[in-house]
């Protein structure tokens, strides 16, 4: 897909394109404003249709509709929306099947891989998820088949999410970034943060006085750079290496083998060889920006590795994103080394259960994680 | 009217030299298709439209309208536009229905399975068309000369006849 069709319509449409016929001229009717903030479509063999677009899971109702019969203005009139699940629109086997078709370019066997991950990354860098029934072959899933489900996740890029923080991940020097972790409940948009930053850092913000720093990406899962048969389809920087696909921790060490990066940055830290891995990656004096999945700084303790790092002081900076104010809002930010709150802290403290007393002398100590309350 | 027996019967011998030509064609081209989907799993679209350029009538009309149809991304199955290339190119070809179906059944599993699958069913059908190949040899040896002098001998006659 071509950088200019990208630009001239939304990442809904782009999507919708991917349906099967039926399902592409229902969706193609919908308010503009709805395909615009369409986050979601999930399609369930034999099940109501589900659209999500911000905290709502809404569906199509069903109407009298006929592609060949009348006029497309006629379907537009009656297509309606609702919050009543069960009276929505059902999704059919050849629905499931054809959207399939298209997705795959009719060539399952080309997604053997995808297939076993679950998942397919769309150009335009969308994500498909899959289920159905799962193949097992020595005890691991070779491939799925009788495909029932499929959730399209649109992956929007907002440049300018880093705007507001990139001012903390900096030295005062300008010369290096912090050590960065962004920590953010599911759909928090930590990953469309993460790409703004990588974007920013990559391309340099004179404005800040930034300049470019050498990016390494390991993609996992497709999310950061949407790869596309190994290209970006996000606008990842000018400055950025992205290997697609690869275990993070292998993809890391990979990185710094061969690409020379001042920057790493990976989604979603949780498993050991990531931590040997990024452990490797600071000794060689790169700089290294994850993700972890949690609500709030207290929930960190329970993801073992995450809370070994942090109490290691690895991480300069930790962030703390929220939905108060939408996907993506910077609720916090504290600093690892010296521990204190650069920005907001009081909202973390409510989060990590501290009643009424003095929330000034809030402190958060990795593993021991509750307000200290002044000594009586 | 001599020329006109001659001509007929040179049409029909036609019929019968070009069927297993054509049988050819198409069992070079599956075996090429075979080796785009196991090996390099190029998506069906583009291995399909390689090929095309790589391959002889009919498989070339075949393949490449097929791919065509499912380029243009329309909600098309692989076995839709199989199809639909199949009849554009039913008259101009001598293949019989059974070759047709042969090639019908490869369509409708065509790209909706594993590698192996596909593998197989490509396997299938290219022996399947080897043996209507072998069939419509000796069919060819048998009946190509029949025709050919056969329409000139009947011309003949047909003309001593009206004298």
């Amino acid at each position: 897909m071509s950088q200019d069709m990208r630009c001239s319509q939304g990442a809904g449409s782009e999507v919708i394109s991917f349906l099967a016929p039926r399902l592409r001229r229902l969706l193609e009717s919908l308010p503009e404003g709805t395909k615009a903030a369409l986050e979601e479509i999930r399609l369930r063999q034999g099940r109501p249709l589900v659209l999500r677009a911000g905290e709502e899971d809404f569906t199509v109702l069903p109407f009298d509709f006929s592609p060949f019969s009348g006029s497309r203005g006629s379907g537009e009139a009656q297509l309606r929306l609702s919050s009543d699940l069960a009276k929505g629109w059902r999704v059919e086997k050849e629905d499931v099947e054809k959207t399939l078709q298209i997705i795959s370019q009719n060539s399952l066997y080309a997604l053997e891989e995808e297939l076993r991950n679950g998942f397919v990354t769309l150009p335009g860098g969308h994500r498909v998820g899959m289920v159905g029934q799962a193949v097992i072959e020595k005890g691991r899933v070779r491939t799925l088949k009788h495909i029932a489900g499929l959730n399209f996740r649109i992956g929007r890029e907002i440049k300018g999410a880093a705007d507001g923080l990139l001012p903390y991940l900096i030295s005062a020097g300008r010369e290096r970034v912090y050590n960065t972790l962004l920590v953010s409940p599911p759909r928090g948009g930590k990953t469309t943060l993460l790409r703004d930053v990588v974007r920013q850092l990559s391309n340099g913000v004179p404005a800040l006085g930034i300049k470019g720093f050498t990016v390494g990406v390991a993609d996992e899962r497709s999310e950061i750079a949407g790869c596309y048969q190994g290209v970006p389809q996000r606008d990842v920087g000018i400055r950025t290496d992205v290997l697609d696909r690869c275990p993070k921790a292998e993809g890391m060490l990979m990185l710094l083998r061969s690409m020379a990066p001042q920057i790493i940055a990976v989604d979603e830290l949780g498993k050991q060889e990531e931590r040997e891995a990024l452990e490797e990656a600071l000794n060689a004096g790169v700089t290294v920006i994850a993700t972890v999945h949690a609500a709030s700084l207290s929930d960190l303790d329970r993801r073992p590795v995450v809370r070994e790092l942090v109490a290691q002081r690895v991480f300069e900076r930790i962030v703390i994103l929220g939905r108060s104010r939408g996907p993506g809002t910077i609720e916090t930010v504290w600093d690892g080394k010296k521990r204190c709150f650069l920005k907001g802290g009081e909202e973390n403290a409510q989060a990590a259960g501290s009643s009424a007393g003095d929330r000034s002398r809030t402190v958060y100590r990795p593993g021991v994680c509750r307000p200290v309350s002044p000594a009586p | 009217m001599i020329g006109a027996g001659q001509f007929i019967g040179l049409g029909f011998a036609g019929q019968f030299r070009r069927r297993p030509e054509e049988l050819r064609a198409l069992q070079s081209a599956l075996l090429l298709l075979e080796t785009e989907i196991t090996y390099t799993a190029t998506p069906l679209p583009a291995a399909l439209s390689g090929v095309a350029q790589r391959s002889l009538f009919p498989a070339r009309e075949i393949f490449s309208f097929a791919a065509g149809r499912m380029q243009e991304r329309k909600g098309v199955t692989a076995s839709e536009a199989w199809n639909e290339a199949m009849v554009q190119i039913k008259e101009r070809s001598a293949l019989r229905e059974t070759d047709w179906l042969i090639l019908q059944q490869l369509g409708a599993a065509l790209g909706a399975s594993s590698a192996v699958e596909q593998e197989k069913h490509l396997r299938l059908a290219r022996e399947q068309l080897r043996q209507e190949e072998e069939l419509a040899e000796k069919e060819r040896a048998r009946c190509e000369p029949i025709y050919r002098y056969g329409g000139l001998l009947s011309g003949l006659l047909l003309a001593v006849l009206l004298l």
